[in-house]
């Protein structure tokens, strides 16, 4: 059955089929049952018409029969013998005549009852009194009816007493009784002629089945709902009657009526019921609807046998029709089942040239056109996929975070940077929202950023500040806008590149460039310093020199002598001043040696309170125990020297208080403090020396150029003493500071790193003075400077202690006096800067020639200038300018070795 | 379905609740006609009373609901056909489930006929005719038979009153006091009496016994035994004292002191009765008393007879515990030591209680007690 049904919900044949079915049983049944109902309507009108008739004619029949017995009973009571003979009945003729009588009158009554039939008893009432004289039974003879209705109504006239509950005969029994007077000659009344009238007569009325089919019946019921029925009465099924429908309405209501209803045995009949009146009875005609309808019922198996019948018989037909019509259709069905299991090659059967052919047709060209549609589509797909995965590979190798959203701030893509930063998951981070997943951003200024966006439709570029993972980061925070095609807007997307490298790499630059400027501004400074300070020293040892000399020829406190003193002053000043110049470029004479700051500070301290106002105050703060540190002592001198003359002059002519203070400190890293000009010191063990006045401080602006080579606030002063502070600083490594309050003061810090463990040894030989003695000597010196000046200057020196002085002017001429003499040049004086050949390739030769020859270099450089390019062996050194005194000491010392 | 089927008792209760559900009992009583009255208003009154204080105090309370209870009077007349017509309608059309009444034989013996048939139980309280019980099961009464009255009488007759002959004036029309005169005479004749005279009259010939008073006298009589009713008997003890007859009257339950009160010609006749307001127990007190609240006046036998029929019909309704006339026709049969106005009830079976006859002589225009003769 089942599979039935899925066949025919699956086929096309089935549903058909099915319908066609459906349809004609539907057809069929409503045929029928409308068929059935018209026919039963019509039956019910046919048939209760017919119950009336019959009650019409029920109602006159019994109608005639009760006029019929009334008048039989009052014809007989005309009969002679009762009239005549009433006295003898009475017994007023004596007990024999009216035994007799009674006799007579017993089978008299008797005959008549017997042979008509109609009546169950007849008797005789006495009046008065009322007892029964004669009757037709025996038993009754003597019973008293004095106070029945048909007797009193019976003396007065023919009395028909309608059915009653018998009160004399046993159970009520339903009785009509007739009661006419009978009188004497003289018209009295003297008794009373009653009969019982016979039931069953009533019953063969009724029981009369004429017009009423196999079930139809007719009865009487009294108006107590009992069966007056000689055959009904009685039964112990009704005990209190039988209140249908009809009984009911005729009985109790008194009205008559036609209706289907259930009769006394619970069976659905139709009925047509009245109310006798005259009789006092009703009367009821049924029929089972059972049988009324019958035809009906006929009517409607045979439609439905009929019906059904056909419907299969064109069943069958359609069924064939069907299958024939629908094999093509199934051909193509399967055909499509194959395309649609994706074999394309599958081609529908054209087997006819209907539509059903047409539509095979179709469809194989569909089939052809939708494969090369499906390897196009495949392709595509797969060319989408590739750009997609392109795509995606692309934002994810970028090294910024990429975020799609979409216009309600839910993600719908990100690139892998930005999903390995949230430690999710692709598929972790769509669908919520950037808020969920960077908690510790700013929404506000988000939105307030996309909806600019939104809003002018222009991508929008922030330098934000970002903190990832506990480290601030510096993010450049592109945000645009994706357009459909047509132009909507439906995303933003976010390009979130971390710049943080770019920016300290840059910043890196620009601080290198900086310094790299102030170390090309210090280098060029360097070489014009240096040059100038070389030829400077030329000059000034020119100078010295022949000052030296006249002031050897002048007798001492003479006028000129005192001149020529001044000279050799001025001279010395320049002197110091190109000291200055060439320490501020690093290029200052650099003897290196442990210096202990406090001991050099305690020597300088007598020069220092010299050099200050004697309105300032100055105030030592030494820490004891300091560590020693490697450096020029001369040049820190020159540092100390010039931070305080730099403190005296800012409190001028003020009173007020240097305070000079020493000490040792240790440097972390990091906590190194703004230093100027220097690099910051390493951490590690400082010396430092702090000098702090109380003068008028500076503001920032002149804060910022103090360390710029002549730069001064003052008119007389050079502005070269913070240079070489700094130029110092720088070329022993160490550092300084400056804090400054305008008119409260200034503090320079200088920090100088501890000398390490191994000392560093001391090339310089201390100059010795030696004493006028002393300086005279023997031998020969050749001198080789280009200058003819210090030529000059230095052959009258040496040949004035005694020496013989050769000269030469270049280093080839040198070289030619060199070999000329080889034997008797005790030392070379030799100047390092000369044109052509310089003083080392000439020392070279030199040594090529005798590698024991003993020599001074000079030079306007200093002579860690030269020693830092590893030229200088065992040589001495005599840094120009020079006096004649230091010339003749080392060419001594020279000679000496 | 579930929820169809549960919804089945609802409605059913709801079918059962909205009337309150009544126990309807049919009364058949004659209130017209001459003999009728003045039993006929006792009856009424009874019954009205009976109603009122049992629905007044709650009900009859059947299978848990209380039953409101509602009294059908129905007139019968003095016709017989008539009582049988009532019957009929009560039974058929009323639908109830027990009737009170006829009270005279001649009713009560037809009808008793169609309850039986029917099926629904009846309690005459006052018949007294064999017949009205005599093979039915249906059928009870409250009252004596005749047969205990009529050999009562006798025995009173011949032992107390130490009569020798009596005459007979009884309706021959009337079954009642024909079978008891019958009873009368068989009992008296066989305690050694002779019944001198047989005289019998007819309904329908009530106004005038001379004739018979006539023949009686002739047969000189200890006692006039006269079974009959209160109309007839008035009219015989004149017209036999105006015949100059002095033999004692004996009546029936049939007679009535208050009628007879008017009749100083009545004075030393006996009769018998069922009850008698004079005769105190506890349940007749208190009957007394709510029949005197009720209506200022004292109620008469038929009235007591009446009362205890409704009361015995309540009983029992209350212990079958239904109102099917078959439950309630079983619990009157077993009805056994029901304490009534009129006296103890037990039927053990049968339609018929044994009851003492009680014997009054009218003295001073009052019934007076003056023996009580045991069955």
């Amino acid at each position: 059955m089942t599979s039935g049904l899925t066949w025919a919900a699956r086929s096309l044949t089935g549903r058909l089929v099915i319908t066609f079915l459906g349809v004609s049983a539907a057809i069929v049944l409503m045929v029928a049952v409308v068929a059935y109902r018209q026919a039963r309507s019509a039956l019910e009108a046919l048939v209760l018409e017919r119950l009336r008739t019959t009650a019409d004619s029920r109602e006159q029949q019994l109608n005639r029969w009760v006029d019929g017995q009334r008048m039989e009973v009052k014809f007989l009571a005309g009969i002679h013998p009762f009239r005549a003979r009433l006295p003898e009945l009475l017994g007023e003729r004596g007990m024999r005549a009216r035994k007799e009588m009674l006799t007579a009158v017993t089978a008299f009554l008797e005959r008549e009852r017997s042979e008509k039939g109609q009546f169950s008893e007849l008797f005789l009432l006495s009046v008065p009194g009322g007892q029964v004289l004669v009757s037709t039974d025996s038993s009754r003879i003597g019973d008293y009816r004095v106070t029945d209705t048909y007797y009193v109504e019976g003396q007065k006239g023919t009395f028909v007493q309608n059915v009653y509950p018998s009160a004399a005969r046993p159970e009520g029994t339903p009785t009509l009784t007739v009661s006419t007077p009978l009188a004497d000659q003289r018209g009295k009344v003297r008794a009373v002629l009653a009969a019982h009238l016979n039931l069953q007569q009533i019953d063969s009325i009724f029981t009369d089945r004429s017009g009423l089919g196999a079930t139809g019946e007719s009865y009487l019921t009294d108006r107590f709902h009992v069966f007056v029925s000689a055959t009904r009465f009685g039964r112990p099924d009704y005990p209190r009657g039988v209140g249908t429908f009809g009984v009911a309405r005729a009985a109790d209501v008194r009205e008559p009526g036609a209706a289907i209803y259930p009769d006394y045995r619970g069976v659905s009949v139709l009925g047509a019921y009245r109310w006798l009146a005259k009789r006092e009875l009703t009367l009821i005609v049924e029929m089972d609807t059972r049988e009324a309808f019958a035809p009906a019922r006929r009517l409607l198996r045979s439609m439905i046998a009929v019906g059904v019948l056909s419907a299969l018989v064109l069943t069958l037909l359609v069924l064939a029709a069907a299958r024939r019509i629908a094999r093509p259709v199934v051909a193509i069905a399967r055909t499509a089942d194959r395309v649609a299991a994706g074999d394309f090659t599958a081609i529908a059967p054209v087997e006819t040239k209907d539509e059903v052919g047409r539509l095979a047709v179709a469809f194989n060209k569909m089939t052809h056109r939708l494969s090369r549609v499906y390897e196009d589509q495949r392709e595509q797909a797969a060319a989408l996929e590739r750009g997609k995965r392109l795509l995606q590979e692309i934002i994810d190798s970028s090294s910024a975070f990429i975020v799609v959203t979409n216009l309600q701030g839910l993600i719908i893509l990100a690139n892998r940077p930005l999903t390995e930063l949230v430690g999710e998951e692709l598929a972790g981070v769509v669908g919520r929202t950037l808020q969920e997943i960077f908690p510790h951003q700013d929404p506000e200024r988000r939105a307030t950023i996309l909806s600019k966006v939104l809003a002018t439709g222009e991508p929008n570029v922030t330098e934000e500040s970002v903190n990832i993972g506990g480290a601030s980061r510096t993010m450049l925070l592109s945000r645009f806008l994706l357009r459909e095609s047509d132009g909507a807007a439906y995303a933003f997307c976010t390009v979130a590149t971390d710049v943080t490298q770019i920016k300290r790499g840059e910043e890196e630059r620009r601080l290198f460039a900086d310094q790299l400027q102030h170390t090309q501004k210090l280098e060029s400074l360097g070489v014009l310093a240096g040059g100038i300070a070389h030829d400077f020293n030329n000059l000034l040892t020119s100078i010295l020199g022949h000052a030296n000399l006249v002031l050897d020829e002048l007798p001492e406190g003479s006028r000129p002598g005192e001149d020529v003193t001044r000279i050799v002053e001025a001279a010395q000043r320049a002197a110091e001043m190109t000291n200055q110049m060439l320490a501020y470029a690093g290029r200052g004479k650099f003897v290196l040696a442990r210096v202990d700051l406090n001991a050099l500070v305690t020597e300088m301290s007598q020069l220092l309170q010299v050099s200050i106002s004697k309105k300032v105050e100055l105030r030592y703060d030494m820490a004891s125990g300091l560590d020693a540190i490697d450096g020029d002592p001369s040049q820190i001198q020159q540092v100390v020297m010039n931070l305080i003359t730099n403190a005296a002059e800012a409190i001028g002519d003020r009173v007020g208080t240097i305070t000079l203070r020493t000490g040792l400190i240790r440097l972390e890293a990091g906590q190194q403090p703004a230093s100027y000009g220097a690099e910051p010191l390493p951490e590690g063990e400082c010396v430092y020396l702090v000098v702090a006045d109380t003068g008028s401080g500076m503001d920032p602006a002149t804060l910022g150029r103090i360390f710029e080579p002549f730069f001064t606030t003052k008119f007389t002063g050079r502005g070269l003493g913070l240079a070489a502070v700094q130029g110092i600083m720088r070329s022993h490594h160490g550092m300084l500071t400056v804090d400054t309050v305008p008119d409260q003061g200034t503090t320079f810090s200088v920090f100088f790193p501890v000398a390490s463990v191994v000392a560093s040894t001391a090339s310089a030989v201390e100059p010795t003075q030696l004493s006028g003695a002393a300086r005279h000597g023997a031998g020969t010196v050749l001198i080789v400077d280009d200058e003819e000046p210090i030529r000059s200057v230095a052959r009258r020196a040496l040949e004035r202690a005694g020496y013989r002085v050769l000269d030469a002017p270049d280093g080839a001429k040198a070289m030619h006096l060199f070999r000329a003499h080889l034997g008797e040049i005790g030392a070379v004086v030799l100047d390092l800067t000369m044109p052509v050949m310089d003083g080392r390739q000439v020392l070279k030769h030199l040594r090529a020639i005798n590698p024991d020859v003993r020599v001074v270099l000079s030079s306007g450089f200093s002579e860690h200038d030269l020693s830092a390019r590893g030229e200088t062996g065992d040589e001495l050194f005599l840094q120009k300018p020079y006096m004649l005194g230091e010339l003749l000491d080392t060419v001594r010392a020279a000679m000496d070795r | 379905m579930s929820r169809v089927l549960w919804m089945v008792p609802g409605i059913l209760a709801l079918a059962c609740t909205s009337p309150t559900p009544e126990i309807r009992i049919g009364v058949l009583v004659g209130t017209t006609g001459a003999r009728q009255v003045s039993s006929g208003v006792g009856t009424v009154q009874s019954a009205l009373l009976a109603e009122q204080l049992v629905n007044a105090s709650g009900g009859i309370v059947v299978g848990g609901r209380p039953h409101q209870v509602r009294v059908i009077i129905r007139d019968i007349g003095d016709q017989a056909d008539r009582a049988t017509s009532q019957a009929r309608e009560l039974l058929n059309r009323d639908s109830v489930v027990a009737l009170v009444g006829p009270q005279f034989s001649r009713d009560a013996i037809p009808v008793a006929s169609l309850a039986e048939q029917a099926r629904v139980p009846m309690i005459s309280p006052m018949s007294t005719h064999p017949n009205t019980t005599l093979g039915k099961r249906y059928v009870f009464r409250v009252a004596f038979t005749d047969d205990l009255q009529g050999e009562a009488l006798a025995r009173f007759a011949r032992e107390t009153l130490g009569a020798k002959r009596a005459a007979l004036l009884y309706d021959v029309a009337l079954d009642y006091s024909r079978n008891l005169s019958r009873v009368f005479q068989a009992e008296f004749t066989a305690r050694g009496g002779v019944v001198v005279s047989d005289q019998q009259f007819t309904s329908d010939q009530a106004t005038d016994f001379t004739a018979q008073l006539t023949r009686i006298r002739a047969a000189r009589p200890d006692v006039i035994f006269a079974p009959n009713f209160t109309n007839a008997d008035s009219i015989q003890v004149i017209q036999a004292r105006q015949l100059g007859l002095g033999a004692t009257f004996l009546g029936s339950d049939a007679w009535n002191d208050v009628s007879l009160r008017e009749v100083p010609e009545a004075e030393g006749a006996y009769f018998t009765v069922l009850w008698h307001s004079a005769i105190a127990t506890a349940e007749a007190d208190s009957f007394l008393a709510q029949y005197r609240r009720a209506y200022a006046t004292t109620p008469n036998t038929t009235a007591a007879a009446t009362w205890d029929a409704f009361q015995m019909l309540f009983a029992a309704i209350r212990s079958a515990g239904s109102v099917n006339p078959d439950s309630i026709r079983d619990a009157i049969a077993a009805t056994d030591g029901f304490r009534g106005a009129t006296g103890v009830l037990n039927y053990r079976g049968g339609g018929d209680p044994r009851k003492s006859v009680y014997i009054m002589r009218l003295t001073n225009g009052q019934g007076v007690f003056q023996q009580l003769v045991d069955p």
